[in-house]
């Protein structure tokens, strides 16, 4: 069985969807009963056996893996997008009935972030609750690890003795958590409260690169190159910095997943505005295999529409 | 103490869009130091949008965020040589162009914003001629909020601040003045080197707006945020005339009431933020130290003395008296009922 945490192998930074079509009206009413009852029929076998609520996720637990799976390594991001609603709501009643599996909260959180990410550019309202949705999954799964689960909401001083208490398996619970808690606050800039949790998200994702910087490809590096990129020097931004988590992430996948080479460009190489290196990535991404690791089909395929989509703007941006 | 704000994405991840559009015969390039996200940019973005709409696509803008054209400095020489055609300024740059714009800015000038609004409305004819004078069209100002002290042990009075090192804005004029005076052991630093400053009690005073020291992460390494509104800052979008005499006369008359009106909503937005950031302050454990009358005194008299050697060198004679006479003619008037 994969990781817990390979649910979609899309981490919420790697997505643009407004790169995908919208899945028409007819698609999406063809594929959503299909999927409801297949996940509907297992959840009343299971009822119908007798099973205690554990057992029925222990069995969807399986489910939701071969899911996850077979989703990361899908060549059709548009079939992805419309079957992933129902998959969201199969995922909130496993946990309405096991509120305290911890690790279908992380699955949950992954699940959710990965689909914020994807709807982010149609309705970036929307994603923001969704992001919300799996930050407090997040949490609850990290609550049951911390003495003083109250920590979790304190400032930032206090917050940062959870680092003490969390252990090495704990990585997936504050990845995800870390993640969807950046896209909430990203869909929220106006708030001085959302921009305030910052520091904390960022402490978390350096706890997750000291833990294990190979997680889901080097995506916590990907993760701190982008937020050391995004920010001009002046204010506290450090490309040099950015640079080195970027390519260090690109190490670790050994160029496989394109996604970083898009965010190096569209972070990176704008910010220290260098044109010639934010076509030469873009074009990079453009000629490479999509599916050089089958779970990363997905995810790259995503990262070559926008690569095209950042190419064509070139002249807008430098 | 000009010090800017700005609202940042941090990390913006939402792909913004920037759809295929056709070289409008008037492209005025703009850059800010505000990164792509920030209320800045979303601004100047909306009053391009606006203006292409206006203009038929005549006149555009071409923005480039993120201080990626280089700091205030480098892009007002980019300007001279004709490379770049304007800014959305918050930092040193304005005060470079036009010093007049620190008569705005001395501390405790304004008790509010209403006395702001009243002043700015007063002046306008004054700064849009300074800046005329200066070479450059005035768009519009960009609030950016009353700076506040934060630091590390509480400080209500010009005392409190002698035992700690304060940090000092390089290069700023009020500023250098003021420490001075006030035989305070100031540290010159950038801004980018703030936060570690603090995280190394290399200082233990700084000074910004709310949301400034929430956006900065400021608020991480102090414990207190003095309630005393030190001084008003503010910024502003600047197109160099040069350019903008070249845009039709009925077009430039859009592109000024389009920017006034979008700036202005600027102004109203970063005013909310900064309210919401003093409570987001205190939720995040900073405690509020309120300075009494006799230690608000204490800093009142220092800016009197720093008054007498700032006018007529940081900024003109002319300006500070208009100013106060403005603010004069406004606390005479009743305020509504």
């Amino acid at each position: 069985m994969g990781n817990p945490a390979n649910l979609t192998k899309i981490p919420c930074i790697f997505i643009f969807q407004d790169l995908m079509y919208s899945p028409t009206r007819q698609q999406r009413s063809r594929l959503f009963p299909w999927l409801l009852h297949v996940l509907l029929g297992v959840i009343s076998a299971g009822n119908f056996l007798g099973c205690a609520a554990q057992l029925q996720s222990v069995m969807m637990g399986s489910l939701i893996e071969d899911v996850a799976r077979a989703t990361a390594e899908h060549n059709d991001p548009q079939l992805v997008l419309s079957g992933l609603p129902t998959f969201l709501l199969l995922l909130d009643g496993l946990i309405e009935a096991t509120p305290d599996d911890r690790k279908l909260l992380i699955k949950a959180a992954e699940a959710y972030t990965s689909y914020a990410t994807l709807i982010e550019h149609e309705n970036p309202q929307r994603a923001g609750g969704l992001y919300l949705h799996a930050r407090d999954y997040g949490l609850r799964a990290l609550s049951q690890r911390i003495h003083e689960p109250e920590r979790l909401q304190a400032p930032l001083s206090e917050f940062s003795q959870i680092f003490t208490q969390v252990r090495p398996e704990d990585l997936p619970a504050v990845f995800w958590t870390a993640t969807s808690w950046a896209g909430w606050i990203f869909s929220n800039t106006q708030s001085m409260a959302a921009l305030a949790e910052l520091p904390k998200v960022i402490k978390m994702m350096q706890w997750v690169v000291q833990q294990d910087e190979t997680f889901q490809h080097g995506s916590p590096h990907v993760f701190l190159g982008v937020y050391h990129a995004a920010l001009p020097q002046m204010l506290g931004g450090n490309p040099v910095k950015a640079a080195e988590h970027f390519d260090r992430a690109l190490a670790i996948s050994q160029g496989q997943m394109l996604m970083i080479y898009v965010l190096k460009a569209k972070f990176y190489a704008r910010q220290i505005f260098d044109r010639e290196l934010y076509q030469s990535l873009l074009n990079h991404t453009l000629t490479s295999p999509v599916d050089g690791v089958a779970e990363l089909t997905l995810q790259n395929i995503s990262a070559q529409q926008q690569a095209r989509v950042l190419l064509s703007q070139t002249d807008d941006f430098f | 103490m000009t010090f800017f704000n700005f609202h940042l994405t941090l990390v913006s991840l939402l792909f913004i869009a920037v759809p295929a559009r056709s070289q409008p015969d008037h492209l005025l390039k703009i850059a800010t130091l505000a990164p792509e996200g920030s209320s800045w940019v979303k601004t100047v973005r909306s009053i391009d949008i606006a203006i292409r709409d206006a203009t038929e696509g005549s006149v555009g803008f071409k923005i480039y965020p993120g201080g990626v054209q280089g700091d205030e400095k480098v892009v007002l020489r980019k300007i001279r040589i004709g490379q770049l055609h304007g800014g959305g300024f918050a930092g040193l740059g304005i005060s470079q162009i036009f010093p007049d714009i620190l008569a705005l800015e001395m501390p405790f000038l304004f008790n509010s914003y209403a006395e702001v609004d009243y002043v700015l409305d007063q002046m306008d004819e004054f700064y849009q001629n300074g800046y005329q004078e200066s070479g450059y069209e005035f768009l519009g100002w960009a609030d950016i909020g009353f700076v506040h002290i934060f630091s590390k042990q509480p400080v209500k009075s010009v005392g409190d601040i002698r035992s700690l090192k304060v940090w000092q804005l390089a290069d700023e004029p009020i500023s250098e003045v003021l420490f001075r005076l006030a035989k305070v052991q100031s540290v010159p630093l950038s801004i980018p080197d703030v936060l570690l400053g603090l995280q190394t009690s290399l200082i233990d005073v700084v000074y910004a707006s709310p949301s400034a020291a929430i956006v900065l992460q400021w608020f991480t390494r102090v414990k207190h945020v003095t309630d005393l509104p030190i001084n008003y800052t503010l910024g502003a979008l600047l197109i160099q005339k040069k350019a903008f005499d070249k845009i039709p006369s009925a077009d430039q008359e859009r592109l000024r009431r389009i920017a006034k009106e979008h700036m202005a909503q600027l102004g109203h937005q970063i005013r909310k933020e900064n309210q919401e950031a003093m409570e987001v302050l205190q939720a995040n454990g900073l405690s509020i130290v309120h300075s009494g009358p006799i230690e608000i005194d204490t800093f009142r008299e220092l800016v009197r003395s720093a008054q007498t050697e700032l006018v007529g060198t940081a900024f003109s004679n002319d300006a500070h008296k208009q100013i106060q006479h403005h603010l004069a003619q406004f606390r005479k008037t009743p305020s509504p009922p």
